[in-house]
């Protein structure tokens, strides 16, 4: 079923990259492989769309270095999407996504060798296993974030602004502002630090209220 | 000892934990070494707690990334916006078999579904409206559809509704706001008719009057359709109204603007200046247009034209002309200009082509030969603007063919000369806002058609509508054309079956060069045409009176109390006072100070030129109900059952009375002169008595009247409630207070409008409550004046036995 709900009330919710990939996949020459019916290709968009933010923190932790869990959930999206015939309706979705996601994420690494294995393959079992909990959904602490994004000094906002604009890297950004690449990451680091301590902080206090 | 065990622990952990944060972050930044890279492993390898510290910052730094090119989210809004409209098809029609286009609509729908649904946290905007170059740079480079400058601060980010008229309707009711609702960056305001004023947080005041099409955008919005007046105070400055050929930037002012249907943006200045950025097609000047006080300018595509600013260019939208309505005069036509047509006087009516009075009305001949549209012309010129003209009138077409397409017109804003020019058109009035009722060319059906001709050498600018029966021979139809100089209205029915009717509206913002009403008959055959009126109403109040910040500051203090001021005839409500009632007090507050004598007080009270104010002037829209009220109190004590009170005066509330909370005013009677404790709000009121509450802000219809009871301190019992309209100009009332010990009545009364006017009675239950003090309240942060008090007491009918 469509549903459309609070229709206009709705600030946009998805980040671009995800509609994009939505609308790459819609329009894909090969449409929705087995996929028979309307239904169930609205209903991957709405499963997929819900999933996809916790989707790439699960492949960012399998590969934690830039642009490599970028590339893998691209190629993975139009695989759920091609497979999306073998999702039992009703199943967890996510899990299921996850799953794949795995085993493409897998693949990247033997193609791209080294530098895509940054983990070893112990430690990435234990993180993909433990990576799939509940506790680790970044959406639900998004409006903590914002909260303290917020209260960061100007410049430190504006360095962690920069660094996650989209395609930004450390390298170039660090030319930029006149310090090298590895002070920029350690002062970054410390930002991130803070942001977390925030937001766990704000979240355990909202638990509360 | 456990806890040092602890703390050990932890101190190891704290700097394992640390290491590990370090290393996770160069690995985010692409700045992993291999021995740091063998160190992160070795870390994540043997530590739940570890790998929970990783994960958590791989979240972290996950939501960051979205977030980031969630900014880039601000720009797919539109792309949202016509998945909305592809929503608003008939999404069953798309269940059909999987064809392409379908099935990309569903996907696109169910999108959409999600889109909002997922009432999306991602775009908490974080991101601080400081922006440096660089950051523009990247942006742009990164997402040429989003201009760096529309990346939102937080705080810019929500207005608030800060009032709702009463006949506002919105186009999808699922999709309106109420009063102090918030409203977000890239929600739709989307409003059939009425007014709803927004309050950004940077103290912007938007009035948007509908019909009209809104997006709040971040430091402004988007103005699709309609017009909306805005005041923007200094720290607004650059507030930024898009339009959709053109933008305004504010600075420092107050401005409005309109955008018709026809793709013709206005905008006026009444107040310092704003930059007008109109955007057209190429080949024409483009650029910035700076317009100062009392400027306007209003473009399309083709033309610019420098104008006066002139506030009736902003009307309250389109007053519903219902069609039961139509024998009678339009509502406020009593001070109306009503002609009614029964011959052709030449010096009245003016004849283009063959019009000629028949038994019973006119005839329009049409001849097929010479093909131009004969024409009836009113020689007095009627200017919508100076108050909405409506145009009535009953006609048949005795004799048609199935292959006639019979067409009628309204004109107004009219010339009374034809075009001229050998073209299509050339038959049409010069330049006029014509609605037509037409048959479809080879079709079914009829239509109706709203039009503009800007010009004599150009073409009519138009949108028609089907959904109408085709023009049968000899059915009587009544048409009934309404135009307020900006607003039109069109409404096409049939006499003796008033269920088949259509009517179509549309916003043209032509000025015309001439403003004459006419009839334009059917060039290929006769037209009947029967019962023709033609009224002008009162000009409708100046928006200026409905928009506080238009008007005057302090000066007119009283400015909506138009009732002259002697005291007694001031009050209308005097005949709610029985002949035998006894004056006990009467004050005019016309003294230095509050005469000691009658009165008390508790709180902010004081004397103000000539009246009582209760509470401090504030300019803040924060009004507490927590903070002690003010209260104006009688010295003496008053028993109601041995002596029917009756408790008259006037009031004015201040400027904010409507925002926030809103300001209040209540009467109490045997009262306490002390505060009392709760619950709830009551802790800022006295702490016994009956409280019969004027609330004109209420979010319930139900609690502008308001009767409470305390019998003691620490209650409070809500007896009963009612509503009255409020006209947010109207800030002067009478109120009349009747209290018989059993049985109290308060009525108040809107001074500018007498008709509006409630009582709400109400027996008390409490025995407790006796005799005591009569109060006058307000609330703390929006001041109530009072002035013009009397209390009466009437005797009992029948004196005691004893």
């Amino acid at each position: 079923m469509v549903r459309v709900v609070e229709l206009g009330r709705g600030r946009w919710g998805l980040p671009v990259p995800a509609v994009e990939m939505i609308m790459a996949m819609i329009d894909r020459p090969n449409g929705p492989g087995k996929i028979k019916t309307g239904d169930r290709v609205a209903e991957f968009v709405e499963l997929y769309s819900r999933s996809y933010p916790r989707l790439q923190f699960f492949l960012m932790a399998l590969l934690p270095s830039p642009n490599d869990a970028a590339d893998v959930l691209q190629e993975a999206s139009l695989v759920l999407w091609e497979k999306f015939d073998t999702y039992q309706p009703g199943t967890n979705f996510y899990a299921w996504a996850c799953a794949i996601a795995r085993l493409q994420a897998m693949k990247y690494r033997e193609r791209m060798g080294r530098s895509a294995k940054l983990l070893d393959d112990a430690v990435l079992e234990k993180l993909s296993d433990e990576a799939m909990g509940r506790e680790f959904d970044p959406s639900a602490s998004l409006e903590a974030l914002a909260y303290c994004l917020d209260r960061l000094t100007e410049r430190n906002r504006s360095l962690i602004r920069r660094r996650y604009q989209p395609n930004a890297s450390v390298g170039e950004l660090a030319a930029e502002i006149g310090r090298s690449a590895n002070s920029l990451s350690k002062l970054l680091g410390k930002i991130r630090r803070m942001l977390l301590e925030c937001v766990e902080r704000r979240l355990a206090g909202n638990s509360f209220e | 000892m456990s806890a040092n065990n602890n703390s050990n622990r932890l101190g190891s952990d704290e700097h394992a934990v640390e290491e590990l944060y370090q290393l996770v972050g160069s690995a985010c930044d692409g700045l992993l070494t291999e021995s740091h890279r063998v160190r992160l492993n070795q870390l994540l390898g043997q530590s739940t707690p570890l790998r929970k510290c990783y994960l958590r910052y791989i979240a972290l730094h996950s939501s960051l990334i979205t977030t980031a090119g969630n900014q880039a989210a601000q720009g797919i809004e539109e792309f949202g916006d016509q998945l909305v409209n592809r929503v608003a098809l008939p999404i069953t029609k798309l269940h059909g078999p999987t064809h392409a286009r379908p099935l990309v609509a569903l996907v696109r729908a169910a999108l959409v579904g999600f889109l909002l649904l997922s009432a999306a946290i991602y775009s908490l905007n974080f991101w601080s409206a400081h922006r440096d170059r660089p950051v523009a740079k990247l942006a742009a480079n990164n997402n040429p559809s989003l201009p760096s400058d529309r990346i939102p601060s937080l705080s810019a980010q929500v207005a608030r509704v800060n009032s709702v008229s009463a006949n506002a309707h919105w186009i999808n009711p699922n999709e309106s706001y109420t009063v102090h609702s918030v409203i977000r960056v890239g929600d739709k305001l989307s409003l059939a008719q009425g007014e709803i004023e927004l309050v950004y947080e940077t103290g912007v005041k938007l009035l948007l009057i509908g019909p009209a099409d809104f997006v709040l955008r971040s430091g402004g919005g988007e103005l699709r359709r309609g017009g909306l007046m805005a005041s923007v105070p200094k720290v607004g400055h650059g507030f930024k109204i898009e339009t959709p050929n053109g933008t305004v930037i504010d600075l420092g002012t107050q401005f409005g603007v309109v955008v018709d249907d026809f793709g013709v943006s206005e905008v006026s200045v009444f107040e310092g200046k704003v930059e007008a950025f109109p955007s057209r097609t190429a080949g024409s000047r483009e650029g910035k247009f700076e317009l100062s006080q009392g400027r306007a300018l209003q473009w399309s595509n083709e033309m610019l034209k420098p104008l006066k600013a002139d506030a009736r260019r902003l009307p309250f939208s389109l007053a519903s002309f219902s069609r039961s309505d139509i024998d009678e005069l339009p509502s406020n036509a009593a001070q109306s200009t009503g002609l009614q047509i029964d011959s052709v006087d030449a010096k009245q009516w003016k004849i283009l082509g063959d019009v000629r009075p028949a038994a019973g009305g006119f005839v329009f001949g049409g001849d097929r030969q010479l093909a131009a549209q004969p024409y009836l012309i009113a020689s007095e010129q009627l200017d919508p603007t100076n108050g909405p003209v409506t145009i009535i009138c009953d006609l048949r077409f005795p004799h048609l063919t199935p292959r006639d397409e019979p067409s009628f017109s309204i004109l107004t804003r009219s010339e009374d000369e034809r075009t001229k020019m050998n073209r299509p058109w050339k038959n049409v009035l010069a330049t006029c806002v014509r609605c037509n009722f037409r048959a479809a060319t080879d079709a079914l059906d009829g239509l109706l058609e709203t039009a503009t001709k800007y010009e004599r050498d150009r073409e009519l600018t138009g949108i028609s509508w089907g959904g109408f029966v085709r023009p049968e021979e000899n059915t009587l139809y009544r048409l009934v054309m309404r135009d307020d100089g900006v607003n039109v209205s069109f409404t096409v029915s049939q006499v003796h079956n008033p269920s088949v009717s259509k009517t179509v509206t549309c916003r043209s913002l032509f000025r015309g060069y001439e403003n004459h009403v006419a009839l334009e008959g059917w060039d290929e055959g006769m037209t009947i045409v029967d019962r023709v009126r033609v009224f002008q109403e009162a000009p409708a109040g100046s928006l200026a009176n409905h928009f506080p910040n238009l008007r005057g500051s302090e000066k007119n203090r009283l400015s909506t109390d138009t009732v002259t001021d002697t005291d007694k005839q001031s009050n209308l409500l005097n005949d709610l006072v029985p002949t035998n009632a006894r004056l006990v007090v009467e004050d005019n507050f016309n003294h230095e100070t509050i005469n000691a004598t009658f009165w008390k007080s508790l709180g902010d009270v004081i004397q103000d030129q000539g009246s009582v104010s209760l509470g401090k002037s504030s300019t803040s829209n924060h009004i507490d109900t927590f903070h002690p009220r003010p209260y104006l109190l009688t010295r003496r004590q008053f028993k109601p059952a041995e002596g029917k009170l009756y408790v008259l005066g006037r009031i004015e509330f201040d400027k904010n009375f409507l925002h926030g909370y809103g300001g209040s005013f209540a009467v109490l009677t045997r009262s306490d002169d002390e505060y009392g404790v709760g619950p709830e709000w009551a802790i800022s009121a006295l702490s016994t008595g009956v409280r019969s509450n004027f609330w004109p802000a209420a979010t319930r219809q139900d609690h502008l009247l308001e009767i409470h009871e305390k019998p003691t301190a620490n209650t409070l019992s809500f007896l009963s409630g009612a509503s009255l309209e409020i006209k947010p100009e109207s800030r002067a009332y009478n109120f009349c207070l009747a209290d018989d010990g059993q049985t109290v009545a308060l009525t108040i009364q809107d001074r500018a409008h007498p008709t509006i006017r409630r009582t709400l009675q109400q027996p008390t239950k409490s025995q407790l409550l006796q005799s005591g003090f009569i109060g006058f309240e307000s609330c703390w942060g929006s001041r109530v004046l009072l002035d013009d008090v009397r209390i009466y007491v009437q005797p009992p009918a029948a004196p005691p036995q004893d």
